[in-house]
């Protein structure tokens, strides 16, 4: 298998585009993707599809795959760094799922999912310890997906609250990238949420990251809160996008030369509060490989 | 490689506060027999605290989760005064994310401990716990010339809590609400039961592709499927037709019969 340098051209350029998981077009205030499309169909480029086995496409989901419309696979429901994740029946779901979508890329973020086996109840979403074993764990799990599905596997850095292990976070997917020769989903909202909770500038470790393993980047907006005198930031995926992520986002997009898609995760909001923060992003774009 | 018993240890530090003072008070006392090393444990109280505690209604939204499967015996439990979030500070409740187990598995036999002194003598939570096992295609059949059918459970509990569970569902279904609300809120009315410790019923439980069905066994028929659900042999199952006064032909066929039926199981 060529380096993935060499195998990051041939993934196709997605452009700007938008995000759903089961459930999320549904409610009244949520954002119709495809009347976003017909509207400003370069904000809807591509549809990256959350998906948990168990529950499949939504009708929205369902409709867009229809239309033979670009779509990522964004995973909701697997540990790659536990190896009795991987269960037959999860993978044939995935490759059942994943031939209906044929998306451009799988990804989604490398962390806990779920504690214990995939149940009812188990589900939630932590960071991953940010050690090298667990990084080196982390890898093994992107390669042995990316083999038995047959489709790139960018690993994504999650929100959390609490992080723990010795290593910074850049520096954990660093590795996890290098080790096992793939690409980056690049959250510039997760991320800023780690550099406030550990009190470092937004762009802080950026230096010795691989921007050229960067293929995605979300953005989206959050939320800051306090509990018992603890300030954090809930990755509430709101149209308002916060001071520290647009910093990451303005100084991030222009220096990846593999860019190949930008996703907005403003699915729970109406058209008209997204408009302003995709025409924003659109503008920095405008600088980057995606122009 | 020790990062999933560390993660795991961090879900119940999201989860429980007085474990999370104790490991940040003494992290070698409340990690002993973890296989967590002395300097991982440091990287758990290298952060304020406060970061663990910022989902204030974890426990909360997986109790209501939870519910979902045990809205009947967790109804009744809540209206007995049982304290159903004490179960997120429970042994079994730490057990169960450091070991990777089932958190439904669990809380049913949490529960069933919980209400076994209560009216219903923690027959309502047997009854959800044996569905829960079920929905999991949990195989508890032993290695055994017969055996019950990997679809269908035993359950033995005071007589009349079958009907109980089934009415008192019936009315929670009826209140046009989730059960698992229904059962959180003490507004919504269900029915209180004092059953009788010392008359017991067997129930089957069956597993079929539209849901789950629950009947109460007359008394051969439980006699031999509790001895089937243990493991047996046909001899033996012949054995207890003869001493239920079943003439040797009708006892093949009656074993054959259960066998077509898929109530018992060869091995």
């Amino acid at each position: 298998m060529a380096d993935f340098l060499k195998r990051v051209q041939s993934l196709p350029l997605l452009g700007l585009g938008v995000s759903t998981e089961y459930g999320a077009g549904d409610s009244d205030s949520a954002l119709d993707v495809q009347r976003l499309r017909d509207g400003y169909p370069q904000y809807a480029a591509f549809l990256e599809v959350g998906v948990e086995t168990v529950k499949g496409l939504d009708r929205h989901a369902e409709a867009w795959v229809a239309a033979g419309l670009p779509t990522t696979y964004h995973f909701l429901d697997i540990n790659l760094d536990e190896p009795e994740d991987f269960d037959t029946p999860w993978l044939e779901a995935v490759r059942g799922l994943a031939a209906r979508i044929r998306p451009a890329w799988m990804c989604g973020d490398a962390g806990l999912w779920h504690f214990g086996r995939r149940d009812r109840g188990h589900m939630l979403l932590l960071p991953p310890i940010l050690s090298t074993d667990a990084a080196d764990a982390m890898a093994d799990g992107v390669i042995r997906l990316r083999e038995e599905i047959g489709y790139e596997v960018l690993p994504e850095n999650p929100p959390g609250a609490a992080y723990v292990g010795p290593l910074h976070l850049l520096d954990y997917y660093a590795r996890v990238c290098e080790r096992a020769d793939t690409g980056q989903l690049l959250d510039c909202a997760h991320l800023a949420i780690y550099q406030r909770m550990m009190g470092h500038d937004p762009l802080t470790a950026l230096d010795g990251f691989p921007l050229e393993r960067v293929v995605e980047i979300h953005i989206a907006g959050g939320t800051e809160r306090a509990h018992q005198g603890f300030a954090f930031i809930e990755d509430t995926h709101t149209a308002d996008v916060l001071p520290d992520t647009w910093a990451l986002f303005e100084y991030v997009a222009p220096r990846c030369p593999n860019l190949k898609a930008v996703v907005f995760e403003c699915e729970r909001n109406p058209l008209e509060r997204c408009v302003t923060g995709f025409g924003r992003i659109a503008d920095v774009l405008k600088d980057s490989v995606l122009a | 490689m020790s990062h999933i018993p560390l993660q795991r240890v961090i879900v119940r530090m999201l989860y429980d506060a007085t474990f999370r003072s104790q490991v940040y008070t003494d992290a070698t006392l409340a990690l002993a027999g973890v296989d967590v090393s002395a300097d991982e444990a440091s990287w758990l109280t290298a952060l304020d605290p406060r970061a663990y505690a910022t989902d204030p209604h974890v426990r909360g939204r997986s109790l209501h989760g939870l519910l979902s499967e045990y809205s009947v015996s967790g109804a009744v439990a809540n209206r007995a005064s049982v304290n159903l979030d004490a179960f997120f500070s429970s042994a079994p409740f730490h057990q169960c994310i450091q070991r990777g187990h089932s958190l439904a598995l669990t809380f049913g036999t949490w529960l069933v401990d919980a209400t076994a002194t209560g009216g219903d003598r923690g027959a309502l939570a047997q009854i959800e716990a044996a569905m829960a096992s079920l929905r999991r295609g949990v195989d508890a059949t032993p290695d055994a010339e017969l055996t019950l059918g990997p679809n269908l459970r035993l359950v033995s509990i005071a007589a009349g809590a079958l009907d109980h569970y089934q009415a008192a569902l019936t009315g929670m279904q009826a209140q046009n609400v989730d059960p698992a609300t229904a059962a959180l809120d003490t507004r919504y009315p269900v029915p209180v039961v004092s059953l009788d410790e010392a008359v017991s019923e067997i129930v089957l439980l069956e597993s079929t592709p539209t849901g789950i069905g629950a009947e109460v066994l007359p008394e051969g028929l439980a006699d031999i499927l509790q001895q089937a659900s243990v493991g047996t042999t046909r001899a033996a199952l012949l054995m207890t037709l003869h001493e239920h006064d079943v003439d040797v032909a009708e006892s093949k066929e009656i074993v054959d019969g259960l066998i077509h039926d898929g109530l018992l199981r060869r091995s």
